[in-house]
């Protein structure tokens, strides 16, 4: 299949796919992946391991299709659907020094080819692992070995990749550190990449779209701005979770030095605390809870003031969301009933949305990925 | 060492007197069961202890210097020695080309014929070794179907010797591996596919590897399992003499006195797998989850 700008691209399809154990059914499941990165989210038990081991062929369908492409690989071998699986434990094998492990896929003809050895290495400099080629896989710390068995399933240029909670084994530095580079890293592969997790923050930080399950079923499907938009706001406690957070903007570095950012969002330029390089795309998330509304033009430390409408309000037992909107720049606040009385807000009027520039908290950058 | 015991005993139930005052618990132990379960201890350890070493060092009462080195020297004695070292190691390699797939199969494999085979595997391991021996007499004996059949010498022949060593020494060998291909992860070779590789492959290239302890101490158990074999052997092929049948006949004619020399051989072989034994135990094979 080609894509817009006439790339070759992959598609993996899922079509009614079942699988029944004895205390949990998963599906009837039917989704598209196409060359992205799919964060499936979901509490333990509701069948997100299931569903990529079944991408990879570890367990069989009871009933439907898998398709990349239009090649039919439900009844293929694990070993004959050229896929890349990074599973929560890098599973690096033993007996093989580091160098070893990420040629383990290779056959020995490849392994002296000459393509195969730039590609190798190119893959070793991205992930920038040269410096522990020769050492023991004991050696290293768990985003190193991580990082060993991205490389390892890297080189064989597999048309899918899928990955299990690859960043749950890792201390909360090395992770905030992986994490930080992954996206980059798998978004370069161009292939339909499935990422499991229950972590939130893998969500904002890596996800191009979002599959919640809940108890074996996808509870929702679509790109972060789409579920924040989604006026269908499930009951579901996951999907709360994930969006609580309110707000999810993407913009442009327009300056950013002594760690203070400026991002262009839509019209509106906002400060962040922090230090990126210019001109590349950054994602932030702002918490609902750290916007205050206001009447008048307030003089006020808060670095960022924009005028915005009301579109929506949707009350919660003591709280209200406000939705509102400015020139390309969609927010949502939370304030308590009493203030919201208090301001005597309403749908269609105007109001000064404010917050602090340490409120956005950065989560993804890419320099000029496609 | 009785001393030694009772500091170390009272150490602990100071200790653990702590414990239980800190956590309010009102069940102390008390002083005499701790105390008294080390010194029982230490005397079972004593008593197993000497009673499996003090032969060995009995062997020194028994050995005449000039005698020994003649006894040494007799070619039947050589001769046994070499037969034994040959066709044991000839087993070993029987039972590893069917063992260590066999070991593999019970590892992995859950289904109720792996619990038939699981059964059949330990069969020879309780079944007296002289039963084996007239079992398989009496499937490969001359007048039996397979010897009418076959035109080959299975009984008092070095074939005897491997058909009734391959048989006896085989659960030592599958045992362990068995037990080795447990305790490597199942993922290992499910990573192994998602990297492409075939299950052959697998077996060879990560399975063998990662089990290679496991491999190596059933190789030499069945090895000096089949060294050691009697029983069988004798009902099979008491001719040509073997090591064991050696030292059995040795000491048949001429009593105990006559056949040391043959034991100090087989203790000789006995310290050498010992020694590997320790190598392996010491030399640990880390794995990487």
């Amino acid at each position: 299949m080609l894509d817009l700008d006439g790339n070759c691209i992959m598609v993996l399809n899922i079509i009614n796919v079942t699988k029944k154990f004895d205390n949990f059914s998963l599906g009837p499941i039917n989704t598209i992946f196409d060359n992205n990165i799919t964060v499936v989210i979901g509490s333990t038990g509701s069948g997100k391991t299931t569903l990529i081991n079944l991408i990879a062929g570890i367990l069989k369908p009871d009933t439907g299709q898998i398709m990349i492409d239009t090649i039919d690989i439900t009844k293929q071998a694990i070993e004959e659907r050229k896929i890349g699986y990074v599973f929560q434990d890098p599973l690096l094998f033993p007996h093989l020094n580091v160098y070893d492990n990420i040629l383990f896929g290779l056959r020995k003809k490849e392994r002296k080819l000459k393509e195969k050895i730039t590609y190798t290495n190119k893959i070793i400099d991205e992930l920038g692992i040269h410096h522990l080629l020769d050492r023991n896989i004991n050696n290293l710390s768990g985003g190193e070995r991580q990082k060993i068995s991205l490389a390892r399933m890297l080189v064989l240029n597999p048309n899918i990749i899928l990955l299990d909670e690859p960043l749950s084994h890792i201390d909360p530095i090395g992770r905030e550190k992986l994490r930080r580079e992954l996206r980059s890293i798998l978004k370069k592969q161009m292939v339909p990449t499935i990422y499991v997790t229950h972590f939130e923050e893998d969500v904002y930080s890596l996800a191009d779209s979002i599959i919640i399950l809940e108890n074996g079923k996808i509870e929702q499907n679509g790109t972060f701005e789409d579920l924040l938009n989604n006026n269908m706001r499930s009951s579901s406690e996951f999907t709360e979770k994930i969006l609580a957070v309110g707000n999810y903007l993407i913009g442009e570095v327009i300056y950013s030095q002594h760690n203070l950012t400026k991002v262009k969002v839509g019209e509106n330029i906002l400060h962040a605390i922090g230090k990126f390089s210019c001109k590349s795309q950054i994602g932030m998330i702002v918490k609902r809870e750290d916007i205050l509304l206001s009447r008048e033009k307030i003089i006020t430390s808060a670095r960022n003031i924009i005028f915005v409408k009301i579109i929506d309000m949707r009350y919660t037992l003591n709280m209200v969301d406000v939705y509102l909107r400015s020139t390309n720049l969609n927010l949502v606040a939370r304030i308590t009933k009493d203030a919201a009385e208090e301001l005597e807000i309403t749908i269609g009027e105007h109001i000064y949305a404010i917050f602090k520039a340490s409120a956005p908290h950065l989560i993804r950058q890419e320099n000029n990925l496609h | 060492m009785y001393l030694y015991c009772r500091n170390k005993s009272r150490l602990n139930i100071v200790k653990i007197n702590d414990m239980n005052r800190l956590r309010n618990n009102n069940l102390s132990p008390s002083r005499i069961n701790v105390s008294g379960f080390n010194f029982l201890l230490v005397i079972i350890v004593t008593i197993l202890g000497l009673y499996i070493t003090y032969p060995i060092f009995g062997l020194i009462y028994l050995i005449e210097p000039s005698n020994l080195l003649n006894s040494l020297i007799r070619i039947e004695l050589f001769d046994s020695l070499l037969l034994s070292l040959t066709t044991s190691t000839i087993s070993t390699l029987v039972i590893a080309i069917f063992g260590i797939p066999l070991a593999y199969v019970l590892a992995r494999f859950k289904s109720k014929i792996k619990f038939i085979l699981q059964i059949i595997v330990i069969f020879p391991l309780v079944l007296p070794p002289l039963v084996s021996g007239t079992l398989l007499l009496g499937v490969f004996g001359p007048y039996s179907y397979l010897g009418r059949l076959i035109p080959i010498e299975f009984t008092q022949s070095i074939i005897g010797i491997i058909i009734a060593q391959t048989y006896v020494a085989s659960p030592f060998l599958i045992l362990p591996v068995q037990a080795a291909f447990e305790a490597v992860p199942e993922k290992y070779e499910i990573v192994a596919r998602t990297l492409g590789k075939k299950r052959g492959y697998i077996f060879v290239k990560v399975l063998i590897p990662l089990a290679k302890k496991g491999i190596i101490i059933g190789l030499l158990m069945s090895w000096i399992r089949s060294i050691g074999e009697l029983g069988a052997t004798m009902m099979m092929s008491y001719n040509p003499h073997t090591i064991s049948i050696q030292i059995f006949e040795d000491s048949a004619i001429g009593g105990i006195r006559n056949s040391v020399a043959g034991i100090v051989l087989v203790i000789l072989i006995a310290v050498v797998v010992l020694t590997i034994f320790i190598l392996i135990r010491k030399q640990h094979v880390r794995f990487g989850w």
